[in-house]
């Protein structure tokens, strides 16, 4: 039998609610977790680095539950769930998180949702920064290219969206592991290409003249890219970028490199030959199961003969 | 012992971050005392100051100054300035003009050449910065016109090249005499950038000095070890002040750092209080 790990109603403070009372006062929550250990060899050799230490998953839970804020328990939960597999050797997660005093006045007991996950379902399904599906009715049906796609988490939120997605990067591993989830999940609208974008530093290859109607570049940034990427969009296509601000940079010493980060309004300036529909700059969730980050959010949209001059 | 950065640029020039920002930089880098010194302009040092307060660094009022020598621009920093001094207002304000009123030229120049672009779209680009060629050059890099900003100046921007228009800039020795005439100390900026021979630098440094020249700024980011020692030699057989800074000027100058430049940039805060006494004795 597979062993498991079981911890019931590990209680801790989050700040998680639709309004905005609830996410200013951290309330009472109580996660209950049941994981599926990867192997049997800590069964075998008794020793803890091969298991997991369950202590270390409790403190974990609580750690991240308290540095979040978000508006539903389904995203407190995603963000657990991720961690668990990105921390530790399990196969499958089960998750029950719930409220313990809702501010439900017909609800004696608690309100919550409950996750049951397999390794292989949570590869497969990465989740895509919130801009992106956030912003997903503003894509034309059509071409999309991904830009720095990495293992496509993007990608494939596109894909089952029914675009067309064309996703590139540097990384050969990561676009094949990205090909690999695309077939497991039927999506076959996908083509990959091998590029190394900042082969050159000053002269980016060319993505050809208007032949995208979407272009997506989440946590990449590399400035003389952008004439490139205003060229490869179709009359009235649409690009939507999201990357750390420099105030990332500040807070959380991340990325490394401050070039990485976009100065205040730097991002409208490297986009200003298109009309801007969206843009803002501040704390988001990235979508990449660590917390929020600091990030510029834009979608533009390049002139065309159907646009109001 | 800490270090200090006397050469910065914001937004409010053509720098990439604002000043909360680049302060947020030298804080990061151990900066005790710092100087914006943005390009004809002082409006951010107010700015600047209540944000020094706020992070413990010691604000100098500071500001760069275009001048001209011959073909190229020569830049005159000054510190401790009274920043608030309405003539030097209204001179950097003339200054700034002669800036906005170039750019349209240049445009027209290339227009003439036969390359579409208005001014109107160079401004877009540059957004809130303050325009200048580099804005021209991104331009025709968009517009395909050239591949690369080196590409812009060598065919069409560059002095000597068809859309080159020279700016009505001051003097060296006059914009000298503005810091002084508003109590600061005026210092010749970055001489790596003069172009001239050992000699030529000596005989301008003395003239400069004879106009009221009061330091040089001997480190600087892209300063050898070699040019530092020529200078700090130059500035004590001149009998002036040393000063130092990165010229940080954001994501134009990607591996400059502010406080440490390349990385070998320390400019002491001993040279600090030579400096304010300069300017007290004015």
């Amino acid at each position: 039998m597979v062993p498991r790990i079981v911890i019931e109603r590990l209680e801790c403070y989050s700040r998680c609610g639709v309004t905005e009372e609830e996410r200013r006062t951290p309330q009472l929550i109580a996660i209950d977790v049941e994981l599926e250990a990867a192997v049997d060899a800590a069964g075998l050799s008794d020793r803890l680095d091969e298991t997991i230490d369950y202590a270390r998953v409790a403190e974990r839970l609580v750690a991240l539950s308290g540095s979040l804020t978000c508006r539903l328990l389904e995203t407190l939960a995603e963000q657990l769930v991720g961690m668990l597999f990105a921390e530790f050797p399990v196969d499958r997660v089960q998750l029950w998180i719930r409220k313990l005093h809702a501010p439900l006045a017909m609800v004696a007991g608690s309100v919550g949702v409950r996750v049951d996950r397999t390794r292989t379902a949570q590869q497969a399904g990465p989740s895509p920064a919130p801009f992106l599906t956030q912003q997903l009715g503003r894509l034309p049906k059509g071409r999309v290219l991904d830009v720095a796609a990495g293992r496509g988490r993007h990608a494939l939120h596109l894909l089952s969206h029914g675009m067309e997605v064309e996703a590139i990067d540097r990384d050969t591993l990561a676009l094949t592991a990205l090909k690999e989830a695309a077939e497991e999940r039927h999506l076959s609208s996908l083509t990959t290409r091998v590029v190394d974008l900042e082969k050159k530093p000053d002269h980016p290859p060319d993505l050809g003249r208007e032949c995208y109607d979407a272009i997506v570049v989440f946590f990449y940034l590399h400035r003389p890219l952008f004439p490139v990427l205003v060229d490869a969009l179709k009359p009235n296509g649409i690009l939507i970028y999201e990357t750390f601000s420099i105030e990332n940079y500040f807070r959380h010493q991340h990325p490394r490199r401050w070039e990485f980060c976009l100065a205040q309004n730097e991002l409208l300036r490297l986009t200003a030959p298109l009309r801007v529909l969206h843009y803002d700059e501040g704390e988001h969730d990235g979508g990449h199961g660590s917390g929020p980050c600091y990030t510029a959010r834009l979608v533009a949209q390049k002139a065309g003969p159907d646009l109001p001059r | 012992m800490s270090r200090i950065d006397l050469h910065l640029h914001t937004t409010h020039s053509d720098g990439s971050f604002s000043t909360r920002d680049v302060m947020a930089f030298a804080k990061q880098a151990g900066v005790t005392a710092l100087a914006i010194t943005d390009h004809d302009i002082v409006e951010g040092i107010a700015e600047a100051t209540a944000i020094g307060a706020e992070l413990g660094i010691e604000v100098v009022p500071g500001v760069e100054i275009s001048s001209r020598l011959g073909e190229s621009e020569l830049h005159i920093l000054g510190y401790f300035l009274n920043w608030t001094d309405p003539l030097l207002a209204q001179r950097l304000s003339t200054l700034r003009d002669s800036r906005h009123t170039r750019n349209p030229k240049i445009v027209q120049r290339l227009n003439e050449l036969g390359i579409p672009i208005t001014y109107e779209q160079v401004r877009a680009l540059a957004g809130t910065e303050s325009v200048g060629r580099p804005h021209i050059a991104r331009l025709l890099m968009e517009k395909k016109f050239v591949t690369s900003a080196k590409e812009a100046f060598d065919r069409y921007l560059a002095n000597g090249r068809p859309a080159f228009v020279d700016r009505e800039l001051p003097e060296p020795a006059e914009a000298v005499r503005w810091i002084r005439e508003a109590g600061g100390v005026p210092v010749l900026a970055h001489p790596t950038w003069v172009r001239t021979s050992a000699d030529g630098l000596r005989t301008l440094v003395r003239d400069l000095k004879a106009a009221g020249l009061g330091g040089i700024e001997v480190h600087y980011s892209t300063h050898t070890p070699s040019q530092t020692t020529e200078y700090l030699e130059l500035a004590k057989q001149c009998d002036l002040l040393v000063t130092g800074g990165s010229d940080f000027h954001g994501v134009t100058k990607p591996d400059i750092e502010v406080g440490i430049g390349r990385g070998q940039l320390k400019v002491s805060e001993k040279l600090l209080d030579p400096l304010r006494k300069a300017a007290t004795s004015n």
